[in-house]
């Protein structure tokens, strides 16, 4: 398959955010990334929230397998049914829409299909999103139970930003102030935040290995 | 560029937040715009719908969006949670005093009667706005400093300056001496008025010191040789200063009247009771007499003189001592003076020439304030006189007199204000073309009646909260002026405010005393006199037709 940068299919969907589930076991996009779906021309704009990789059948709980094996990788191979049981899903929660790189932040007025595609977005559009930085403050409140805290989340979106940017101080300086107007009254929470994206960091996503 | 101001214009420092007219405006930094280069006294303009506004910076604040930034601050020594805190959780606040306004349509600046809009942006003032609300030299504008952070020049109206009182106020070694210095040379060179300075400490007239270098500087009379006249209450100290006296001044003592020795009481340290007898002894012998007389009289005389009179032996007694200890030891002090100062002064001053009156020695102020007084008192007469001449036979009104006097507080504090003819001047004489340019370092000390008569107040560094109030009486926004008062350098920095300035400003004072300066001053009274000549010229020929 050539590199499309589909990461996966909607397999649920709410107003404001869905689920979409990964085409490779253990290979959901990392927290933080951008990514976008939708048809006739209107992305759908999202960022990854969380994941989770559970059985297939909720009633069958997965069980300890690898008692014998010297390493984890012999156990997948020892039991090869184990892809076919299980699968990877990931959540995206919205933060705005458009077409042709326009983009307004605030939720779509129609929600994406089930089994729409999922596709990382490219870093040029990931520079392009971020120009405005308003969703972080979105992004602050609750979402799933299973995903990210929302600090968690935002500090992985602005770093997944600035790394499309190559490193850009300024970018994170500018994210921050956002940052500051929402958290003026939780100074320690806003200090944490700040600190987890001071610095550039590098990239961990592991669906990128398996494309 | 979203959101970001990293691009915003250099000169713009943030925008309007809160305010009111009565209060001034409070304005919120942008966050590159650091409070430490914001200054008090600095100048800036607020762009606003529709009209401009001009306004001084009279505080700095530190801001906090959020109480619990001061309470436990974040750690800042992380530079980059520093940054990102400057301008949104913590900024810095200017307090602004609007003072002018120009709209549309305006002839120029005009006084403020309202305020801008919300987030109206505030910028530094540059040049132009400058040059816009001080005008640029002129026949009438003086240049005389340059604002805080710029190189513009600063003018002032000296046609207005002198149209009422001013005063040159600060602590002693603030610059007073030299800002007044600058004042008159302003004043000789446009020709706006003559002067007639009371020159106490001998600074004015053919040399002074710069404080601080210590070296000399050149007086008017180096300035301007042909139009100035020193006269001296002390030739020998003049002569070692190389300066060379007009005219050597002597006080008879029939020129001295009972008011005169009045003034003198807190200097003297006299009593009630000895004011009382002087004025018993003067309706017996005649106000030119009396004090000849009274000085002749041997010990039983007086005490004849105290019994027909019904005065204390006694009081008499320390009175006559005083008299010839204190008056009649001044060297210039003559049972008969030679020629007639007053009318020597009054002839300079007719043909236009200004006068510097040198107390050399005499640096007592019972000399000083004796001297002044008698002296002005019967200039005063005599310009009342000409003023209602000219009034009744439309001939011409003498020309406007300047009259400086040191330690102003002396003749102007409310126990002699009334009985010194300098509060006669100080609170009427402009309707007789005579004006006072005070120069003290306790305008506290001034009464509040004569305090309030004084158009323009040129203030160096004061730090008596009563002086910063006598000062600031009086004045619209006084109360946010207080801070730029109390905050000035102590060294050629000075606030103008009052009639001859459109709105008030800090300066720091233009250089003088370098060859560059002398120049400078030279050059533009060649061309102002060219100017003034061909003016002359005009008007004859419009005359003659």
């Amino acid at each position: 398959m050539p590199d499309t940068g589909r990461v996966g299919e909607i397999v649920e969907v709410a107003a404001a955010e869905y689920l979409a589930q990964s085409y490779a076991l253990h290979a959901a996009p990392a927290i933080g990334t951008f990514v976008r779906t939708g048809h006739e021309g209107v992305d759908v704009i999202g960022v990854v929230a969380g994941s989770r990789t559970a059985g297939v059948d909720p009633s069958r709980r997965p069980i300890a397998r690898g008692e014998d094996e010297d390493d984890e990788d012999a156990l997948y191979r020892h039991n090869p049914e184990l892809p076919e049981l299980l699968r990877t899903e990931f959540a995206v929660r919205l933060v705005g829409f458009g077409r042709a790189g326009r983009y307004s932040y605030f939720l779509p007025p129609v929600a994406p299909r089930l089994h729409g595609f999922v596709y990382r977005c490219l870093d040029d559009e990931v520079i392009a999103l971020t120009e405005q930085l308003t969703f972080l403050r979105t992004l602050l409140q609750p979402g799933l139970s299973w995903g990210a805290p929302p600090d968690e989340l935002v500090g992985a979106t602005i770093r997944a930003a600035d790394r499309a940017r190559g490193g850009d101080r300024a970018f994170r300086i500018r994210a921050g102030k956002v940052l500051v107007g929402a958290l003026l009254n939780d100074v320690p929470r806003l200090e944490a935040l700040l600190r987890s994206f001071q610095q550039l960091s590098e990239s961990v996503d592991s669906s990128r290995d398996h494309l | 560029m979203p959101e970001g101001v990293e691009q915003a214009d250099r000169s713009d420092l943030g925008m309007v937040v809160s305010g009111s007219l009565s209060e001034g405006l409070e304005v919120r930094l942008n966050a590159e715009t650091s409070v430490e280069d914001m200054a008090v006294g600095r100048y800036v303009v607020i762009e606003g719908a529709q009209r401009r506004f001009f306004a001084m910076v009279t505080d700095v604040r530190l801001g906090a969006a959020s109480p619990q930034l001061a309470a436990s601050p974040p750690d800042v020594s992380d530079p980059f949670v520093a940054e990102v805190l400057t301008g949104t959780g913590i900024y810095g606040t200017l307090a602004l005093q609007p003072m002018l306004t120009l709209a549309d349509g305006d002839a120029g600046p005009q006084p403020v009667k309202t305020v801008p809009t919300h987030y109206s942006r505030v910028r530094e003032a540059n040049e132009e706005d400058v040059s816009l609300v001080f005008g640029a030299e002129d026949e009438t504008h003086y240049y005389i400093g340059q604002p805080l952070d710029m190189d513009t020049p600063v003018c002032v109206d000296l046609k207005r300056l002198v149209e009422r009182s001013s005063g040159v106020f600060g602590k002693s070694g603030t610059g007073k001496t030299f800002l007044t210095r600058l004042l008159l040379i302003g004043i000789v060179q446009r020709e706006i008025a003559v002067n007639l300075v009371f020159d106490m400490h001998s600074e004015y007239g053919w040399a002074g010191t710069s404080e601080g270098s210590g070296r000399f500087v050149k007086g008017l009379k180096q300035m301007f040789p042909a139009r100035i006249a020193i006269f001296t209450l002390d030739p020998e100290s003049s002569l070692n200063r190389g300066a060379h006296p007009d005219h050597v001044v002597e006080i008879g003592y029939d020129q001295v009247e009972p008011d005169d020795i009045a003034m003198l009481r807190e200097a003297l340290g006299m009593t009630e009771a000895q004011i009382e007898s002087i004025i018993r002894i003067a309706r017996k012998y005649g106000d030119n007499k009396w004090l000849r007389r009274f000085l002749e009289l041997e010990g039983d005389e007086r005490d004849a003189l105290a019994t027909e009179l019904g005065l204390n032996p006694g009081t008499l007694m320390v009175l006559h001592r005083k008299m010839q200890t204190r008056l009649a030891r001044l060297s210039f002090m003559k049972e008969q003076a030679a020629g007639n100062s007053v009318q020597a002064i009054l002839d300079c001053l007719q043909r236009g020439i200004h006068v510097v009156l040198e107390f050399g020695r005499h640096r007592s102020l019972d000399a000083y304030i004796l001297v002044a007084n008698i002296l002005t008192r019967r200039i005063h007469e005599r310009y009342v006189e000409a003023v209602e001449l000219a009034m009744g036979n439309r001939v011409k009104e003498p020309r406007p007199l300047v009259i400086t006097i040191e330690e102003a507080h002396k003749f102007l504090n409310p126990r002699v204000a009334d009985f010194t003819i300098f509060g006669t001047i100080a609170r009427e004489m402009r309707k007789f073309n005579v004006t006072l340019l005070v120069v003290d370092q306790r305008p506290s000390s001034i009464a509040d009646e004569i305090m309030s008569q004084i158009g323009t107040r040129i203030t160096c560094l004061l730090d008596n909260e009563h002086d910063i109030n006598a000062v600031l009486t009086g004045i619209s926004g006084a109360q946010s002026l207080r801070g730029v008062l109390a905050r000035l350098d102590s060294k050629q920095q000075a606030l103008l405010l009052g009639h001859a300035v459109p709105m008030p400003v800090v300066i720091r004072t233009r250089d003088y005393g370098t060859p560059e300066s002398y120049a400078a001053f030279q050059q533009f009274a060649e061309a102002a006199g060219l100017h003034r000549q061909a003016l002359r010229s005009l008007r004859d020929l419009y005359d003659e037709r």
